[in-house]
């Protein structure tokens, strides 16, 4: 009893200490804090950081040429024979005789690529568009509820567009490529970003530091910038993480339908899934590969902007 | 005449009155008191002095003629509170509806010039330099982003044009005025960094930056524990005292008001109803209100189990003014002459509003 009493009162002072020093330094630091103690975000942070590695090391660590077809003599098409698993190509061989280790290695550069690029696209230009919005609406008087008004309804509009759809006429519009996958997802996320940055916004608008402010007399463009947008940006960062894996997805999808890189050589991760489609009855460790790839980034992503959004917000901050 | 004279302020959103005529005055290095329940217009009333409420458009609409009001006859503040008066007149549909904007009237004359009436571009400049406010919310008010030492530079920067190192060391000096200890460290800390007291300094430090003559607090002590609170008000007490600073004090505490201010406002459904020095108010409180108020104060000299003397129902059972008192529900000495038309503010020095006092008295 009594030392049940002592452990639970040592606990008690071990977690008092703890949350005091998590009071010192910035939020940031803070919230870093508690993002490493959260077993998903080392988790997301272990497979993130695992796949940066692999994407810029790629050509260096790939053991062969991922586009030499070097043992193109060992697969036959019409008979399903495709070598799987072997001490030298540990993925196996694909349909033209190429190692899959090295592709999919190599392959990982582009797909982070395309979704970093396109992530930044969606978030840059959205970020403007709603920031635009929110800071026109808010202290730009009657004309300025108006420019809002007519930017928020057109966002609606891309909003209720199927995100999946507005990136392949994007991508129809201006034909198969790299960059053209890129500007598809990206744009595709505008709207998103957008939305979440005015409200975001206006949430902070309203707040009693901003009245403070404007009871000082700062000029309202300085109240936009130093006090409004800090504290504002948190939710969008978040998104971005999100957004990360929604675009690595996606430009996967792209590639699948035959509107990514036109290059038959260059390995992309959904490339070689639409490769691998017509020999799923033979070979379906083919397509295995690369889905797993893409979805266990899209978790690692997942994972850690979930934890990060949960060590951000102040609701739940309070519950440790 | 005095620093700031409010007179006739109105404010309504849409159709509810929040304040209905207020008038009083605040002389140079005096403390005034605005006290009141929650919902009497207290804030309200400082907000609009300061230019903080937001726009409505109600106003604009009223202002324009329109056939049904020009019958009236009425000058604009009028037609304001005629359309407050009787919603169904204003056509609903009319125009988009206002975003919960504010239509204020009557005039705030600060050292000659009418706040109300100057441009948004010129009420900027005096905002934090002749006049600055102090808010109920320490943590809330301060942008938790942002170091303190930061935000008050940006006052110093923007109405002294301080910059820089200088800045800094003006900034220092004012965390020391306030008594924060070891000031150029505590520049750099961040809001969530600081204890509530410590918080409220910082934001009586920004608000005094340009050593405003006239300095709004609303409810500055109302988030803080009473040891501090006693501090904070000691404080403010001293920076008034030492720079000849008016404080219009806004709060519901009349201990408070008993402890700091030279005069009183007491404020009842958007109306002073009561005006006293504040010896005078605590000795011969004359309207009913003020007489609950105080009575309704725990005493320490009650015998113990003793209830407390509350003031029966509750702030939102309200007759408008302009039909009698709007106290008159809950007046425990109420009359027919109390809703026999609007009770007139009598006397000068001492004034109150309400029509039975020599009878309750």
């Amino acid at each position: 009893m009594t030392t049940a009493r002592i452990e639970k009162l040592d606990r008690l002072i071990e977690a008092s200490v703890s949350a005091r020093e998590a009071q010192t330094g910035s939020l940031l630091r803070q919230s870093f804090r508690r993002l490493k103690r959260s077993p998903m975000a080392v988790t997301g942070a272990v497979i993130v950081g695992l796949f940066v590695v692999v994407a810029v090391l790629g050509p260096v660590i790939a053991p062969y040429d991922p586009t030499a077809q070097t043992w193109g003599k060992e697969v036959f098409l019409n008979r399903n024979i495709f070598p799987g698993p072997r001490a030298e190509n540990w993925f196996g061989l694909d349909h033209l005789g190429r190692d899959m280790f090295s592709r999919m290695i190599v392959g990982a550069r582009q797909t982070l690529l395309v979704g970093v690029v396109a992530t930044l696209i969606g978030f840059v230009a959205g970020a403007v568009i709603g920031g635009v919005a929110a800071a026109a609406g808010t202290f730009g008087g009657r004309w300025g509820e108006r420019v809002e008004a007519v930017i928020m309804r057109a966002v609606d509009v891309a909003l209720a567009i199927p995100m999946l759809l507005l990136a392949l006429s994007v991508a129809a519009l201006l034909g198969p490529s790299l960059s053209t996958v890129m500007i598809a997802v990206g744009v595709a996320q505008i709207p998103i970003f957008a939305r979440l940055l005015r409200g975001s916004m206006l949430a902070q608008a309203h707040s009693d530091y901003v009245l403070a402010a404007v009871s000082l007399g700062v000029p309202k463009g300085r109240i936009v910038v130093s006090h409004i947008l800090p504290n504002s940006l948190g939710p969008v960062i978040v998104q971005a993480t999100l957004v990360l894996a929604t675009a690595i997805i996606e430009a996967a999808a792209l590639s699948y339908l035959g509107l990514g890189n036109p290059d038959p050589g260059s390995p992309e991760w959904g490339t070689m899934l639409a490769d691998a489609q017509r020999f799923l009855s033979g070979a379906p460790q083919l397509a295995i590969y690369p889905a797993v790839g893409i979805i266990v980034t899209a978790l690692g992503f997942t994972l850690l902007g979930e934890a990060m959004r949960e060590s951000l917000d102040p609701r739940l901050r309070r519950q440790e | 005449m005095a620093l700031l004279e409010v007179e006739d302020l109105r404010v309504a959103f849409g159709n509810a009155t929040a304040v209905d005529g207020v008038s009083f005055s605040v002389e140079e290095g005096r403390i005034v008191g605005l006290v009141g329940e929650s919902g009497c217009g207290k804030s309200v009333t400082s907000l609009a002095v300061m230019g903080l409420l937001p726009k409505g458009r109600g106003g604009r609409r009223a202002k324009a003629p329109e056939p049904v009001q020009a019958a009236a006859a009425e000058p604009a503040p009028g037609a304001v509170k005629a359309a407050a008066a009787a919603p169904q007149a204003v056509p609903a549909g009319g125009g988009r509806r206002s975003r919960g904007g504010a239509d204020v009237s009557g005039r705030a004359v600060f050292d000659g010039t009418d706040l109300l009436a100057l441009t948004p571009a010129a009420m900027r400049r005096r905002r934090g330099k002749d006049l600055a406010m102090v808010f109920q919310d320490p943590l809330s008010s301060l942008n938790p982003v942002v170091p303190i030492g930061r935000q008050i530079t940006e006052v110093l920067e923007r109405h002294r044009g301080l910059k820089g190192a200088k800045a800094n060391q003006e900034a220092a000096s004012l965390l020391d005025r306030v008594g924060i200890p070891d000031p150029v460290r505590r520049l750099k800390e961040y809001p969530h960094q600081l204890s509530g007291g410590m918080r409220q300094r910082v934001l009586i430090a920004i608000a005094v930056a340009c050593a405003p003559r006239l300095l709004i607090a609303d409810e500055p002590t109302t988030a803080l524990d009473v040891t501090i609170q006693a501090q904070i008000l000691e404080l403010l007490k001293d920076l008034v005292e030492d720079e000849g600073t008016a404080l219009l004090m806004i709060t519901h505490d009349l201990g408070v008001v008993a402890g700091m201010c030279d005069e009183v406002n007491v404020l009842y459904s958007g109306r002073v109803v009561e005006s006293a020095p504040v010896r005078e108010l605590f000795a011969r409180p004359t309207h009913p209100y003020t007489v609950g108020l105080l009575g309704s104060i725990p005493k320490l000299d009650l015998p113990i189990h003793e209830p407390l003397t509350p003031i029966r129902g509750s702030i939102a059972d309200v007759i408008r003014w302009k039909d009698g008192c709007a106290f008159a529900p809950r007046c425990d000495r109420v009359a027919e002459a109390c809703v026999d038309g609007e009770p007139p503010l009598i006397g000068s020095a001492h004034a109150h509003r309400c029509v039975r006092a020599e009878e309750v008295a």
